[in-house]
């Protein structure tokens, strides 16, 4: 393998080999590879392939450090593409010719740069990878898609090591789709992947709901009417996790939202001026970029002040929310929250504080937009504890559906004694369709937790099977992986 | 029958303007009842009765166990538990609140649940107590107004009262006492009787479940030949000599907020920030009053019926020993203190001005959302709105 790629990417060496032996899935154990081998362009990777094909190594292929199921140990050789990160943008074509070893924070700031944008998963996350294996969703999915909507084009090498493109005529069919856990078509050796344009206007809102079936019924509609770019209903969880750089601020703040002000969940939505105009109309209430930010900035004061206090007493038959969000409460909310750089950096430990006052004193930490595109603040989500995300593709309608599965989510985790919280719903294709996102939380190093999660998969796989098998639009995530290039339409419409 | 008798009380001179007025009425074409106004005030006047308590963790509650603790009756406080707080713990905290050293010896807290049909209690312990039990004293509430609250309030308002209601029934109680409202008249114009009212709209979904709640007990105790007093009080605020209070909600409220913002604005005043107090038109004098140009909606000629809370546990114990034909009782004030007076003083006691009253056409008109939600298209129209009839509409909309 070292003449394949030189002596300084490939080896045996257990104190490299020993970074590639783990990942935070809690049910897979530590595995040691054989070897590590880091290719520096397709061909290369081509060739390690067909080395290990004809020495009959099992090989599996690695992203930017690592997966969180448990997939990419082997006792034989890890590719690691790490180095495969070249970037050819084609505005002409509004598609981008990427390498695997490309992130999604390389690639968006990339697209960025050009004034376009693409649909990318977590920034650490390989594009390529992201793709194959879920099909890459997010909220900007409501647009942009998923599946085989985000590629122009991929080459992949099988593991034989034949090379194809998906357009061959002759190639295998991965735009299909089977309601079966399969392997991958091969390892990716690149793609062609759409970006979008971007507008000058485009800002974020978050429209706040006390049932999470209004806040269905919403996202739903506004995707319907085409209204928005990204679009995703976030829990109590997610939305106060994203926004605070501590757990204890994201847990007060959490209790602040559902108790306080009754916001259940929120509808977060990115779009232009027409978009956000049209949702003005539409709801009595929204939380706009700016009112965000001074939110942001302002939170450890919010769970501090008096405030819940005075919000307490409302007897209105509106929503505590409406009121605080008010115009009208808007100037009174910010001497409350006194909202600085200064402010939100009180709530980090004295000797982080100046770090955070510089981060925050840059707009992006406090930009939806921004946040929504590159993704940084989803790292939060699992600081306290490993996050174990359920993904199921949904009918919007009726909302029972979601409904039961967000209850049987919850009773199953509150049997084994886990965390758990809804994480996100997106709508997809109109409206028709959405991604739901349950989580559970859960501490990997602790074993009798693992036990419980294990204990727990063997109560949600029947459950959502028995559901996908009654309810048209149901399909579980885990049926997807390795398939990820399929056709929406073919997952989304069995 | 009993004959029909009016009376009025007239308490001493701190509570003069208040009246008492009761309407018997509860026996009429009902069963036979448990027992005879003799047995009733011989137990009492040998402190043999045992009074069940209900809602002693509120205001008027716990003003009412401390009243029947002094008068040496033995009190039964039914009570949950909260915020991994135990009953006694609650009940105990609530009278050294009061001032009291410790729970009284005749007061014994009991852990129950009006949520469920058993009270929380074990078959046992539930006949235990109804074999105790000689008048109940229903004061636990929902005292919300929201329309959004409808089920949690109608669960607390009224199916609770049939889980009390069904207990009553089933114990040796001979009196039902019904906390009530003056408002369970709801929109019904003209002068309001002490008897049950006939009506169907209401202000809000707490005076609908008073009232339907009134309706549920008279129709029971009828039944079940209990005899029952409804006390009618309007808005109880703190003690008329010492101004003391459990929770400064209610009349309180509007009150709180005022003093909340000028505490904000003033503190931003004195750390030398005054840009956004002046954007907001707020101003501090040397002597740290303030300049707040606040409106406060109220009605033209708006008011607040107002009695102090040793006001109505003296009239509550007036009406209860010695209206022992049942009956309807408003407990209110015949003064109305005018939303200007309650802004005077309010102004004057916390040095602020700017305060102003004025109708609901000075505000700018709520946006109305053109997207209707599912539980919006579902909510059950009953008539009622959002106004209070307390003295403040919409308190979250100041405009400065």
């Amino acid at each position: 393998m070292k003449t394949i790629v030189g002596e300084k990417w490939a080896t045996n060496d257990p104190a490299h080999l020993i970074a590639y032996a783990n990942d935070p899935f809690p049910l897979a154990d530590l595995q040691m590879p054989g070897y590590v081998v880091l290719p520096g362009s397709a061909d290369e990777l081509v060739k390690i392939v067909r080395f290990a094909d004809k020495a009959r190594i099992p090989a599996v292929v690695r992203g930017n450090g690592g997966s969180v199921f448990g997939f990419v140990f082997t006792p034989g050789i890890v590719i690691d593409v790490n180095r495969m990160k070249n970037i050819q943008l084609d505005p002409d074509n509004w598609t981008a010719v990427i390498e695997p070893g490309v992130t999604s924070f390389e690639l968006q700031k990339a697209a960025a740069e050009q004034g376009y944008r693409v649909n990318t998963a977590e920034p650490a996350a390989t594009v390529c990878g992201n793709i194959v294996c879920t099909g890459l969703f997010s909220t900007w999915a409501n647009v942009y898609g998923v599946g085989a909507d985000h590629i122009v084009d991929m080459t992949f090498v099988d593991r034989h090591g034949t090379v194809f493109s998906i357009n061959d005529k002759n190639a295998p069919n991965v735009f299909g789709f089977e309601e079966a856990v399969l392997p991958s078509p091969g390892i990716c050796t690149g793609a062609r992947v759409r970006m979008h344009p971007v507008t000058d206007d485009e800002e974020g809102l978050l429209v706040p709901f006390t049932t999470l079936a209004d806040a269905v019924s919403f996202a739903k509609d506004i995707s319907r009417r085409r209204i928005g770019l990204a679009v995703g209903i976030l829990g109590g969880h997610y939305l106060s996790t994203f926004i605070s750089p501590t757990r204890t601020l994201a847990e007060q703040t959490r209790d602040v939202f559902s108790g306080i002000l009754e916001m259940t969940c929120v509808v977060s939505v990115i779009g232009d001026k027409y978009a956000r105009s049209s949702i003005r109309q539409m709801v009595p209430c929204v939380i706009d970029s700016s009112t965000l930010r001074m939110f942001m900035l302002g939170l450890p004061q919010l769970v501090r002040s008096d405030l819940a206090d005075i919000v307490q007493g409302l007897e209105s038959d509106r929503p505590a929310y409406e009121t605080v969000f008010s115009e009208e409460m808007l100037p009174v909310l910010e001497e409350i929250l006194s909202p600085s750089p200064e402010t939100i950096a009180a709530a980090v430990d004295e000797d982080l504080r100046d770090f955070y006052e510089d981060l925050y004193s840059r707009p992006h930490m406090t930009d939806m937009v921004w946040l929504a595109m590159f993704r940084i603040v989803s790292a939060r989500m699992s600081r306290h504890k490993h996050m174990f995300a359920f993904l199921i593709y949904v009918p919007l309608e009726p909302v029972d559906v979601i409904q039961e599965l967000v209850t049987s989510f919850g009773q199953i985790a509150e049997k084994h004694g886990i965390e758990h919280d809804l994480g996100f719903i997106t709508p997809l294709d109109l409206g028709k369709r959405g991604i739901l996102e349950y989580d559970y939380y859960i501490d990997h190093t602790d074993s009798t937790e693992s036990e419980k999660i294990r204990l727990a998969m063997a109560d949600i796989e029947p459950m959502v099977d028995k559901l996908s098998s009654t309810c048209k639009g149901v399909t579980f995530l885990k049926y997807i992986f390795s398939q990820g290039c399929a056709r929406k339409e073919n997952f989304l419409y069995t | 029958m009993r004959q029909k008798r009016k009376f009025f009380v007239y308490l001493n001179a701190a509570q003069k303007g208040c009246r008492i007025f009761a309407c018997p009425f509860l026996h009429q074409n009902g069963g036979d009842i448990r027992a005879t106004d003799n047995e009733i005030t011989g137990r009492r006047q040998s402190k043999n009765t045992c009074f069940l308590l209900t809602g002693a963790t509120g205001f008027l509650g716990i003003h009412l166990a401390e009243m029947l603790s002094q008068q040496e009756y033995t009190v039964i406080i039914l009570a949950r538990s909260r915020d991994n707080t135990a009953p006694k713990e609650r009940i105990q905290e609530l009278f050294d609140w009061l001032g009291s050293d410790g729970i009284p010896s005749c007061v014994q807290v009991v852990a129950a649940d009006l949520n469920r049909s058993d009270l929380g209690l074990s078959w046992t312990d539930y006949h235990r107590l109804a074999s105790r039990v000689d008048e109940i004293i229903h004061c636990a509430s929902d005292t919300s107004f929201s329309e959004r609250k409808r089920e949690q309030i109608e669960k607390a308002n009224v199916k609770n009262l049939h889980h009390l209601l069904d207990f009553a029934a089933k114990s040796r109680c001979c009196f039902f006492h019904f906390i009530s409202t003056a408002y369970a008249a709801g929109k019904k114009h003209g002068i309001c009787p002490e008897t049950l009212v006939d009506t169907r709209s209401f202000f809000n979904v707490y005076e609908e479940t008073k009232h339907r709640a009134e309706m549920t007990a008279a129709a029971r105790c009828r039944r079940e030949g209990i005899r029952l007093n409804i006390y009618r009080p309007s808005i109880v605020y703190g003690n008329s000599r010492t101004g003391k209070t459990l929770r400064f909600n209610a009349m309180y409220y509007p009150v709180k907020i005022l003093v909340f913002l000028k505490n904000l604005y003033h503190q931003k005043h004195q750390e030398q920030t005054r840009e956004s107090a002046e954007k907001m038109g707020i101003s501090f004098g040397p002597d740290g009053a303030a300049h707040m140009p606040i409106k406060i909606e109220a009605a033209p000629f708006g008011g607040i019926n107002l009695i102090p809370v040793d006001f109505f546990t003296a009239a509550f114990s007036a009406i209860m020993e010695t209206a022992l034909d049942g009956g309807v009782f408003h407990i209110t004030n015949n003064t109305i203190t005018s939303v200007s007076d309650f802004i005077h003083y309010t102004q004057t006691y916390f040095h602020i001005t700017g305060i102003q009253a004025v109708p609901a056409e000075d505000f700018p008109p709520v946006h109305k959302p053109g997207w209707k939600s599912c539980s919006a298209a579902t909510r059950k129209s009953t008539g009622s709105t959002c106004r209070t009839n307390v003295f403040l509409t919409t308190p979250a909309q100041p405009l400065f």
